[in-house]
């Protein structure tokens, strides 16, 4: 009888439903916002720890193998979500990002399953048209593949974890739409493995030929700029020498950047106009006159750059004579 | 058009801490699943806002904190020395049959059922949802109904005995 026994059931659901929504205490967003706030103040120092316990944990590994030759060896036990969810921040750190200056294009977090995909772009805020490039990385234990759709044909990165960023993917959008990727995760790796997928826009491809690799380059970066009008802050905590910085800056797209190099309290600022071609890389130089004072890098975009315009960036140095 | 966080939340934290209530037994546990869940939505929120239905993403969740170690880890733990205490009637005989009742279903079964008769989601949804086929949920669906019916009709029995 099961019409009679959906009945019963839909009876003692129908009390459930009208009376537990009286008891449930909602926390409120303001309890969300402060947790969130707390966690991603934590997530660099807590980084730093997990960083030290895989290392710590590898040699206490290899001292085993060696105290007791012989002994199969046998996975090491899932993560838990927290640990998974650093595995994912992790990887995302090994393609320079934290999570706060995450951009589209960028995909990263812990391995759960063994098939996954992600879908960048919407219909409503297509990816532009163009040639991205598509780069991965993972962090843990065994492997994963990567791959995606090109004009029709499947391309892959297969990547080890644990290896450095594997690039060299290759991907073309004839008109502006969506890219999906697909995750195949080995078995080592389901629950064991983060991993951070980037998939770069044209724009930041174009910047990036643009600028080249200057010479006497001590650090850079590139990326996109999102609709959401926040801007690029890097800062150096490994102490200036004296000297000359230089930062170059090429910028593609809509609209213009605000450049700024900052050592110590000295600042330098520049516009830098976003462009499709010719591009001119802008130089600002800032010269530093003690030693280990940080050394910070900020890009902001105006509201035409944000959403539109892809960047590349380089700090260069010259010792004083 | 990306989803506001704030009206996001006003609109379906109690429906879906209802649920967990229904499928953990416990509504203290079910309020710090649904604001876990939340939490991490939040931190994600630029590509959630772009989902078509970002409360499935954080129903998908508050299930998979369920079914994990969640509720002993030290977050769990945070969210409980947090919270005032709230005098809330007990709960009904007839809620304590259901969600005894409840409780001997398999985890798949008692999820399928919270969404159906909780969540009001239509059997190809559920599917889609926990990643089965159509016929499968019909099947847990079958087999829950015809158990829970079962164990209610046992815990009706008994209660009348005992009223006797």
């Amino acid at each position: 009888m099961p019409e009679l026994e959906r009945d019963v059931l839909a009876d003692a659901f129908f009390d459930f439903r009208i009376k537990v929504p009286h008891e449930i205490t909602v926390p409120g967003t303001g309890a969300v916002k402060r947790t969130v706030r707390r966690r991603r103040t934590a997530t660099m120092g807590a980084l730093v720890a997990v960083i030290f316990a895989v290392v710590f944990g590898a040699g206490l590994v290899l001292e085993g193998r060696d105290r007791v030759p012989g002994v199969q060896e046998t996975a090491p036990p899932a993560l838990t979500s927290e640990q998974l969810d650093l595995m994912g921040v992790q990887a995302l750190a090994k393609l320079g990002y934290t999570p706060d200056d995450s951009r589209p294009g960028l995909l990263f977090g812990g391995m759960r399953a063994a098939n996954s995909s992600y879908t960048f772009g919407t219909a409503d805020e297509p990816f532009p048209a163009g040639g991205y490039s598509v780069s991965a990385v993972c962090v843990g234990a065994g492997g994963i593949d990567v791959s995606w759709e090109d004009r029709g044909q499947v391309k892959r990165l297969e990547v080890r974890c644990g290896d450095d960023p594997k690039g060299g993917g290759e991907l073309r959008l004839v008109s502006p739409g969506t890219i999906r990727v697909w995750l195949d995760v080995d078995a080592a790796a389901v629950g064991r493995a983060g991993a951070a997928v980037m998939v770069t826009d044209p724009r930041t491809v174009t910047a990036v030929n643009a600028l080249g690799t200057p010479v006497h380059q001590v650090s850079g970066g590139s990326g996109s700029f999102n609709r959401s009008g926040a801007g690029r802050m890097d800062v150096d905590q490994s102490g200036s020498k004296p000297g000359h910085y230089t930062l170059v800056v090429v910028c593609a797209g809509a609209g213009t950047v605000k450049a700024t190099i900052t050592i110590g309290d000295a600042t330098a600022t520049n516009s830098v106009p976003c462009r499709n071609v010719p591009l001119s890389p802008v130089s600002i130089t800032l010269p530093s006159t003690r030693m280990g004072l940080p050394l910070a890098v900020s890009l902001e975009p105006d509201e035409s750059a944000s959403g539109s315009a892809g960047y590349a960036y380089a700090v260069t140095f010259r010792a004083a004579p | 058009m990306p989803h506001d966080f704030d009206e996001l939340y006003a609109a379906h934290f109690t429906s879906v801490a209802t649920q967990m209530y229904a499928y953990c037994g416990s509504r203290q546990d079910a309020q710090d699943l649904t604001q876990e869940a939340f939490c991490r939505a939040l931190a994600r929120w630029r590509e959630i806002s772009r989902y078509d239905d970002p409360v499935a993403w954080v129903r998908r969740v508050a299930w998979n904190l369920a079914t994990t170690n969640f509720r002993r880890s030290r977050i769990a733990a945070a969210f409980r020395r947090k919270q005032v205490e709230i005098h809330a009637p007990p709960p009904s005989p007839d809620r304590v049959a259901l969600l005894t009742a409840l409780k001997t279903l398999p985890a798949q079964q008692r999820q399928a059922v919270v969404l159906h008769y909780l969540a009001d989601q239509p059997l190809a949804d559920i599917a889609e949802s926990m990643e089965v086929p159509l016929g499968t949920v019909k099947s847990w669906l079958n087999r829950a109904r015809a158990a829970l019916a079962l164990e209610l009709d046992q815990t009706d029995t008994a209660l009348g005995a005992d009223h006797a």
